[in-house]
Order: structure tokens, then C-alpha cells, then sequence
């Protein structure tokens, strides 16, 4: 009895569902053209794993979209080749407007390094808005012999420094490679599997300095464990008495601020109006109180992140040429 | 004589490994090692240990043979390759057809070869586990699955 | 470190009805996540953050603990009924839970299975608040040498996981590393082994391969095996019967070896449960007189393994909490969930927050006495799956195959890789190749090779430095026990006589 009841119940939502696709596809076709954007759910692809900074920051914002939208935005995570593998499925989509693709300056470099012939970032995609811009610290375990970046330097003209990141070749292997170009000392990339395993042999004194966003660095920067040397921005961090002491690159004379942002694209040819309409909504979402709330929960309202489309694609245009003289620079490429 | 060419299967795979191994780019060299260092050495010593091994089942396999015992290739069923195929044939359809008609399709398929005569039964099974399998990993843990084309697509979106 | 009044307002903060319905919440959900292959414990936790946002930190950080406490019993359940390993760190388990599901004692496997990763998960709670601040700081010293040493000593239980053939185990342990050495050198970063494939640029995810050589070589195997003995109808001598405390009381010792290896693996960040698990397999073998029965279905084979991998999931925790280093991806999980809620990680969490360290004490302690006590009872309802006729068992098993893939990448390449090392896995079988082996060198291979050259890097080559580390020359040498144990044992038998 009860298996042809569970029959029967089955059956008839087989059933509904097939009638509700049938009349919806037939109001679809009659009017096709006039149809309102978004008729369905948008997928945000999110180029990284479950769980990283990246993640929760995408997954944020799109929670904080779909409240303006009238269907959600559906957060899809396509990881590997970091980042690259995302940006290759965003531009195999239609460009219809219903996939976003979240960028960060891995993508730029992926371009400026030629690891993807078949899609390119400045090529294939569009900029909507640019949401955060991250800046890096500098810093050295509490027993460090540097007290400072002028000792660091100092050494580092005779002396190899080792220096533990996440990615050979990636954003921050360029940043201090840029930064060693700049100053002049020698440094050695000694990389890492994450983030965690960086800050492990940081404290453990595996390493001599590290590259950190100031979020994860805070705390160990309060509790004595990590000493900030540098900032590698055009000024101090004022925000923050810890950093208030901590002297920026610009000031001392080397000019590279390079730090991880964040922002969204769309594959070329997406309508201007569905485009718009994205810009318009993540504008909203950038002002609202929830979104500075969160931004500034997570330290990324020091310095100035957001951009309009058209600054956006200027700077990353701009970052393109950093990065591709960065690797001809030190041989990268 | 299966055994004799699996181990072939594994010395052929290695020695492919190992000239795409002498195309790795090593001249941004950090450590000494170097990047082609580590495969390069394991393929090679996987490569001896495959052939030692070969030796071994070769020599036992000629011992049978001069018993007189016969040893032929393992007996594979059709099963064997109905499953295969009607997992192949899932994996491409499911980009036309979409998630859960292809799921229904694929476990139909596999129930029928493996003998289940009640095609009550059948059908049954494989309506419901495929639409548990979209509920749960479609609806409930935000998985995208393929949705398939036209208006395939447009009924997915009905469910998951 | 006990501070006792912070104890007792952290028993009253837990146990009100609502926070203990998240604990049993928690857990429920993370053993259903850990039960489906692809779908990690990290993912798990991912999809219940937009609800923490609602429930304040206290509550939050309880679900999330609870949850993760209870991802770690889930990998367990598939990895004995079909043979596929929920998560890396079950794989282990599938090693002697499937055969001895297979010979009909589901039930026991699975009490087995549950009882041990309780005791194991009690156990390393317990560690975690007695000794939380100077293990991390011990854990600190592990550095590039050490890691190596740690991960030799794991492949080096090759030699007691493959004893049957070590040869044949000897080559698909040299193929597992080499699959794990596809794609982006860890080092320099240049593409190795790729063949111009953007899918391998990422290298070869773990999971479809496990999936593949374990679960859809099962069922191809079986397939060829059934059609020519009993046929595809369900086999009737399934046993629900699951073990009796007192019968698990025996292996007490077994438990208490795997707790303590799996705790300390488990503090160290970027290892983790699946080598903890596999490390502790092999030393439950080493130290075994039958080693001929494992794989075969042997209780030790099972307790090891599961004990090691909830013992490393309590690990784990230590450091994220007191240096705010997560010690797993899902604990650096649970950390972003915390960050959401407006505490900043570090070292001052627990000073900043006395109650935390407390609360998921309890609340990982109380999951754990749930599943102690009712986890044997609650198999059954599992178990009694198996007795369906093998055709729709295999087409479900099938169905988990494809999708639990296919969620690793949301990518349908998976479903090839996954297809592919099940007809790979297949062979291997009927030849005597252990798809064990092959699996712990893909887990272990490119950790192995990753530390082993950091050093050098970091050392200027200088390959003295292994063994002019204190820490990390115990570990070689305890390498070379491990490796040399049989012959040496045989010189002393010998002598005796």
C-alpha cells in the first residue's frame, strides 16, 4: 500500500513539474524578446575553494545582491590552477549576463604570464566594479635581528633573505621580487602549501619575513609575536595605533604598493543593460551600512578599494604591464 | 598473459610520463632538485621495479605454461562493459540532456544489465534516487549540476 | 589551564536546550556531510555560515564544532558499505571496514568504526584542554626536515600496508606519487607532467581517484566475480548485529596507540586526518603478529584508522585556537566562520574570549559521548542498505560515484578522472596491485617532495640538515625501524632458537 502511494505521489509531481515547464516554456516564447533580466538565478563563479578570503568575501556580497535582485545570486566555487580553471569556465558560458566572474590580481598575472593562451582575462572579459584593495605588510618574527626595513635592506645587500609565501610566481613571489628590484637586497622565495603553514613557519622562525594582509596579521602584530616593518602603501595606516609606527614604501622612496583586490567581470558582449544593471546593484551593495559594516570587520576599508568599470579596466591595464615588467625584469618569463 | 600486459600497460604509461617529464621547464631553477628532479627519479624507479616485476610474472607464467596449464586473459563480461559504456555514455549526454533525466537513464541502464527483471521495479527505483540525488546535492547543498540544453534547461531550473 | 570557574559558566552556557540542540544538529548534519563523497567537511561548513550570521559567537562556534566533529564519523559509513571513502580521511578505513562488511558483519564494522572514532575524538579533547598552549607551542618547532620525516615515516608503511606483494605495492606507491606531482610545481611553480591540459594545470584532485580505484573498481570486480558465482540477487547473510562494548574493551590498547598518534599528527598544521589515519593503519599492522589477516576484514584494521582520524580532528583544533593557525582546512574554515562574527584569529582568542576554548570543549565532547554510546545502535538503519539486491545497491554506489566527483570541481572532467582510475583500479585488483599504496603515495607524495626541497632551499642544499635536527632524526629512525622491523625481528627469532 504505502509503495504505490509513494507511486502516485511521485508520479503527480513528475507530472506538475512537467506541466509547469510546459506553460512556462510557452510564455517564454512569446515573449522572449521583452523579458525582464534576470529571469533566473546568476551564478557568481568563485575561481577558489570553500573557505578562503576570497570565498566568504564573493559569497557575502552575492547574499547582499540577491536582496536587490529579484533572483538570487548563486555562488558557484570552480577551484584549481589558481584561479585559472574559474576564469576558463566563466568564459565558456553564454554571454548572457548570468555568470559573474570574481577576479583578483592572480588573473592579471595569469595573462601577464601567458598561462592560459585560449582565454585572457583583458581580452575576453569585461570589468564591472572593483570592490577591495588589500594591503600588504611586511613582517618578522619577534626575535628577528631586523628591527628594521632600513637593517633588512641593509643586510639583504650581502645576504640572502629568505622569504616564506603561498604562490611561486604569483602575487606576492612579484610583489617582494619587486620590492628586492626596488631596494636591492637578494631574496629567496621559499614557498608554502597555505597561508597557515607561512604563518607556522613564520613564528617558528623558519623563515625571515613574510608578506601578510593586515587582517590575518593583526593579531599577532597586538600580541607581540610578528613585528610589521613595512607598508607597502603610499602612506602609514593611521587607522591603527599598532601601525602608526610602521613606516610605508612610498615614504621611503620605493615605489611599490602592490596588494590583492578583488572585483567582478563579465565575459565581452554581455548587454549594456544587464550590465548596468550589475553595476548599479553592486554600487548599492558597496554603500549599504552591511557592506561597510563588513568591510570594516575585515580591515579592507584602509585603503580605497572600489572603482567604477571604467577606472577598473585602466587600472588593470595598468597592473598588466606591472606584472609583465615585473617577470621580463627577473627572468619569470 | 593479463597480467603480462598490464604490466606492459604500467612500463608504456611511465615511459610516456617520462618524456613529458624531460619538457618540464626548470630554468627558473630554486633548489637543487629542481622541478623535474622528483618525477624523473620516481618514474625510474618505478620503471625498474615494473620490470622486475615482469620478469617474475613472466617466468612464473612460463613455469605454468610448461605444466601445461592454461592462463588466458581474465574472462570480462558483458557487464563488465555495459557499465562502463552506459557511464560513458551518461557523462556525455548529461550536457544535452541535463542532470536527472540522464541520472534516470543511467540507472535504468545499470539495473538492466545487472539482470533486474521487474521493470516496475526499475523505473521505480531509478525515478526516486535520481530525484533524491538532484534534491539533495541540487537544492539542498547548491551543487551546479548540468542543467542541460533549450528547454531541458528551463524545466531544470523548475526543480534545481 | 583549568580555570574552574570558567568552567562551570561554560557548562551553563552549553547545556541549555537550545545550544544542545545545535551540538546534536551539528553533528547530525556533519555525518550526513561526511557520509557523501565530495562533499567535504569545509564545504559543509561553508553552507550552514549564512546561518551562523543570525546566532551569535557562542552558538556559531557550536554548531561549526559539532559539525565538524560529526563530518569526521561520517566518512566512515560509505567507506565500509561501498567501499568509497566519504573523505580522504576514511580511506584508511576502507581498507578493512569494506571486506569486512563484504563477509556479511556490516554491523560490527560500522560499531567498530563509530566506537573508535569517539574514543579516539574523546581522547584528543581531552588533550586539547589540558595541554592546548604547550603542545602548540612544540608544534611550532616542526618545521621543513621534520614535515619530511613525517611524511617518509608514512610512506614507509607502504612496506607493512602492501606486505602481501611489496613489489607490485612498491609500483603503484611510486604511481600514486607521481600522480600527485601532476601539475604546478610546488616550488618553482612552472607546469610538470601536464601534457598541455588545462584540467591537470591544477594537478589531479584526490578524491575522484580514491573514488575510482576503490569504489567503481569494487563494483567492476564484482560484477565479473558475481556473474560467474551467485548472480546479482542481495545476499541474505547479512549481519545487523552490531559489538557489545565489552567486546570493544579489547582493543583498548589499539585505541589508545591511534588516539595518540592521530592527536599529535593532527596539531601539526597542513597535515591531518587522512595521513594520521594511514600512519596509524600501518603501525597497527607493523605491530601485529597475524599482519597476513589484515585486509581482510581484521577489527584492528578499522579502529586504527578511525580512532587516528577523529583523534587528529580534535588535533587540529589546538593550534587554531591558541596560535590561531587552523591545523586542517576545515578548522581554517571555522576560523573565516569566526572572523565573520567579528573576532579577529590569533594568538589572543583565547584570552579575548576565555569561554570559547570551554564551550567547544563540551560541545565536541558531548557529540562524541552521543556517538560513543548510541553511534553502535544507530548502524543498523545503515547497515540494512546492504541487504538490497546488488543491482540497485550498484546503481546507487554508481550514482555516488559520478556526483561525488563531479561536486569536488563542479566539473564533469572529474567523472572522467573518476572512471578512468576505476578501470585502472579494476586490473590492479585482479593482479595483485594494491590500490592502498597507490593512494598513500598521492596523499603523501607531493607533501613529501614539497618539504624535502623547502629545506634544501632554505638550508642551501645542504642535505646534513635531516639528520642534524633532533626531532627529525627520531623520526628517521623510527623510519628505519619501521622499514627494517621484519628482518630484524627474524635475527632475534632466529638467535632465540
Amino acid at each position: 500500500m504505502k509503495k504505490y502511494l509513494s507511486v502516485a505521489i511521485v508520479g503527480l509531481l513528475g507530472l506538475g513539474l512537467a506541466l509547469v515547464g510546459c506553460s512556462d516554456k510557452s510564455s517564454d516564447s512569446s515573449k522572449a524578446d521583452q523579458e525582464v533580466y534576470p529571469q533566473r538565478p546568476v551564478e557568481l563563479v568563485i575561481p577558489f575553494g570553500e573557505g578562503g578570503a576570497s570565498d566568504i568575501f564573493a559569497r557575502k556580497f552575492a547574499e547582499m545582491m540577491t536582496k536587490r535582485l529579484p533572483q538570487p545570486i548563486q555562488p558557484v566555487n570552480k577551484k584549481g590552477s589558481g584561479g585559472l580553471k574559474g576564469m576558463i569556465y566563466a568564459a565558456q558560458q553564454n554571454n548572457d549576463g548570468y555568470t559573474i566572474l570574481e577576479i583578483t590580481p592572480s588573473h592579471v598575472i595569469a595573462d601577464a604570464m601567458d598561462k592560459s593562451p585560449a582565454v585572457k582575462l583583458l581580452r575576453d572579459f569585461e570589468p564591472l566594479t572593483r570592490i577591495q584593495s588589500d594591503i600588504y605588510i611586511l613582517g618578522v618574527p619577534k626575535n628577528s635581528k631586523f628591527t628594521s626595513f632600513k637593517d633588512l635592506v641593509e643586510y639583504g645587500k650581502t645576504n640572502m633573505v629568505t622569504f616564506a609565501g603561498i604562490s611561486p610566481g604569483g602575487l606576492d613571489d612579484m610583489t617582494l621580487t619587486a620590492l628586492a628590484d626596488a631596494t636591492g637586497m637578494k631574496i629567496r622565495f621559499i614557498p608554502y602549501k597555505s597561508g597557515s603553514e607561512v604563518k607556522a613557519a613564520v613564528l617558528g622562525g623558519e623563515v625571515d619575513i613574510y608578506l601578510d594582509k593586515v587582517i590575518s596579521a593583526i593579531n599577532y602584530i597586538k600580541d607581540g609575536s610578528i613585528r610589521p616593518i613595512l607598508v607597502l602603501n603610499n602612506k602609514r595606516i593611521d587607522k591603527i595605533k599598532e601601525f602608526k609606527e610602521v613606516p610605508s614604501s612610498v615614504e621611503l622612496g620605493y615605489d611599490v604598493t602592490i596588494g590583492s583586490w578583488r572585483g567582478f567581470v563579465v565575459k565581452k558582449g554581455v548587454p549594456q543593460e544587464i550590465k548596468a544593471l550589475l553595476i548599479k546593484t553592486m554600487n548599492e551593495v558597496y554603500n549599504s551600512q552591511e557592506y561597510q559594516k563588513f568591510a570594516e570587520l575585515n580591515l579592507v576599508n584602509i585603503r580605497e578599494g572600489f572603482l567604477n568599470a571604467e577606472s577598473f579596466s585602466v587600472d588593470l591595464e595598468k597592473q598588466y604591464k606591472l606584472f609583465d615588467g615585473i617577470a621580463r625584469k627577473v627572468g619569470l618569463k | 598473459m593479463g597480467e603480462i600486459l598490464f604490466h606492459l600497460f604500467i612500463a608504456c604509461g611511465l615511459g610516456i610520463f617520462y618524456v613529458e617529464a624531460t619538457n618540464i621547464n626548470t630554468t627558473r631553477m630554486t633548489d637543487v632538485i629542481g622541478a623535474a628532479g622528483f618525477p624523473k627519479a620516481i618514474i625510474l624507479l618505478a620503471l625498474v621495479l615494473t620490470l622486475l616485476s615482469l620478469y617474475i610474472t613472466f617466468k612464473k607464467y612460463m613455469e605454468n605454461y610448461d605444466k601445461g596449464e592454461k592462463q588466458s586473459v581474465h574472462s570480462l563480461n558483458v557487464q563488465f562493459f555495459g557499465i562502463i559504456i552506459a557511464v560513458v555514455a551518461f557523462i556525455i549526454i548529461t550536457s544535452f540532456l541535463g542532470f536527472v533525466f540522464s541520472a534516470i537513464l543511467l540507472m535504468i541502464s545499470i539495473m538492466f544489465i545487472l539482470g533486474q527483471k521487474s521493470i516496475k521495479k526499475v523505473f521505480f527505483i531509478s525515478l526516486v534516487t535520481s530525484m533524491t540525488f538532484t534534491l539533495v546535492f541540487g537544492k539542498l547543498l547548491h551543487v551546479p549540476l548540468p542543467r542541460g540544453i533549450s528547454f531541458i534547461k528551463e524545466l531544470s531550473f523548475l526543480i534545481y | 589551564m583549568m580555570d574552574t570557574s570558567l568552567f562551570f559558566q561554560a557548562i551553563d552556557l552549553v547545556f541549555t536546550p537550545f545550544n544542545l540542540s545545535m551540538i546534536v544538529g551539528g553533528m547530525l548534519l556533519g555525518v550526513f556531510f561526511g557520509a557523501l563523497p565530495g562533499i567535504s567537511s569545509s564545504m559543509g561548513i561553508v553552507l550552514m555560515i549564512p546561518f551562523t550570521y543570525y546566532m551569535g559567537i557562542m552558538p556559531s562556534v557550536i554548531l561549526l564544532v559539532a559539525l565538524y566533529a560529526g563530518s569526521a564519523y561520517g566518512g566512515s559509513i560509505t567507506a565500509i558499505m561501498f567501499n568509497t571513502p566519504g573523505t580522504p580521511e576514511a580511506v584508511a578505513t576502507t581498507f578493512d571496514g569494506y571486506p569486512m562488511a563484504k563477509k556479511g558483519e556490516a554491523g560490527k564494522a560500522l560499531g567498530l568504526a563509530m566506537t573508535a572514532s569517539a574514543a579516539g575524538s574523546i581522547f584528543s579533547i581531552l588533550v586539547m584542554l589540558m595541554l592546548s598552549p604547550t603542545l602548540s607551542k612544540i608544534a611550532l618547532k616542526i618545521q621543513s626536515a621534520e614535515y619530511f620525516a613525517l611524511t617518509l615515516l608514512g610512506i614507509a608503511c607502504i612496506s607493512s600496508v602492501g606486505s602481501k606483494n611489496l613489489i607490485k605495492a612498491l609500483i603503484t606507491g611510486c604511481i600514486g606519487i607521481l600522480i600527485a606531482m601532476i601539475g604546478l610545481d610546488p616550488m618553482s611553480g612552472v607546469s610538470r607532467l601536464t601534457f598541455d591540459k588545462i584540467d591537470l594545470l591544477g594537478g589531479v584532485e584526490f578524491i575522484p581517484v580514491m573514488i575510482g580505484a576503490f569504489a567503481m573498481a569494487e563494483i567492476l570486480k564484482q560484477v565479473v566475480d558475481k556473474a560467474t558465482s551467485e548472480g546479482f540477487e542481495g545476499s541474505e547473510k547479512i549481519s545487523l548485529a552490531t559489538i557489545k562494548f565489552k567486546e570493544f574493551m579489547q582493543y583498548k590498547w589499539t585505541v589508545l596507540k591511534s588516539s595518540i598518534i592521530g592527536t599529535a599528527i593532527g596539531i601539526l598544521p597542513g597535515t591531518g586526518g587522512s595521513i594520521a589515519s594511514i600512519v596509524s593503519y600501518g603501525e597497527a599492522v607493523r605491530s601485529c603478529h597475524n599482519k597476513e589477516d589484515f585486509g581482510s576484514g581484521k577489527p584492528e584494521g578499522i579502529i586504527a584508522p578511525e580512532a587516528a582520524n577523529n583523534a587528529a580532528a580534535g588535533g587540529a583544533m589546538i593550534p587554531t585556537l591558541v596560535l590561531g593557525i587552523p591545523g586542517s582546512p576545515t578548522t581554517a574554515i571555522i576560523l573565516a566562520a569566526l572572523v565573520l562574527q567579528g573576532l579577529q584569529p590569533g594568538p589572543q582568542l583565547m584570552t579575548e574570549q576565555p569561554l570559547m576554548l570551554y564551550a567547544i570543549f563540551f560541545s565536541m565532547l558531548i557529540a562524541s559521548i552521543i556517538v560513543f554510546f548510541g553511534g553502535r545502535v544507530a548502524v543498523k538503519a545503515f547497515a540494512a542498505v546492504l541487504k538490497l539486491p546488488y543491482s540497485i545497491l550498484a546503481s546507487i554506489i554508481v550514482m555516488f560515484s559520478i556526483i561525488g566527483s563531479y561536486a569536488i570541481g563542479n566539473d564533469m572532467y572529474q567523472v572522467w578522472v573518476m572512471l578512468g582510475f576505476g578501470i585502472f583500479g579494476f586490473f590492479m585488483k585482479q593482479y595483485d596491485f594494491s590500490p592502498a599504496t597507490l593512494i598513500l603515495g598521492l596523499v603523501l607524495g607531493k607533501m613529501m617532495e614539497e618539504n624535502f626541497r623547502r629545506q634544501l632551499l632554505l638550508t642551501n642544499g645542504d642535505y646534513n640538515s635531516f639528520v642534524t635536527r633532533p626531532i627529525s632524526l627520531v623520526i628517521l629512525l623510527f623510519v628505519a625501524l619501521v622499514l627494517f622491523y621484519p628482518a630484524i625481528a627474524k635475527l632475534f627469532k632466529k638467535k632465540q632458537k
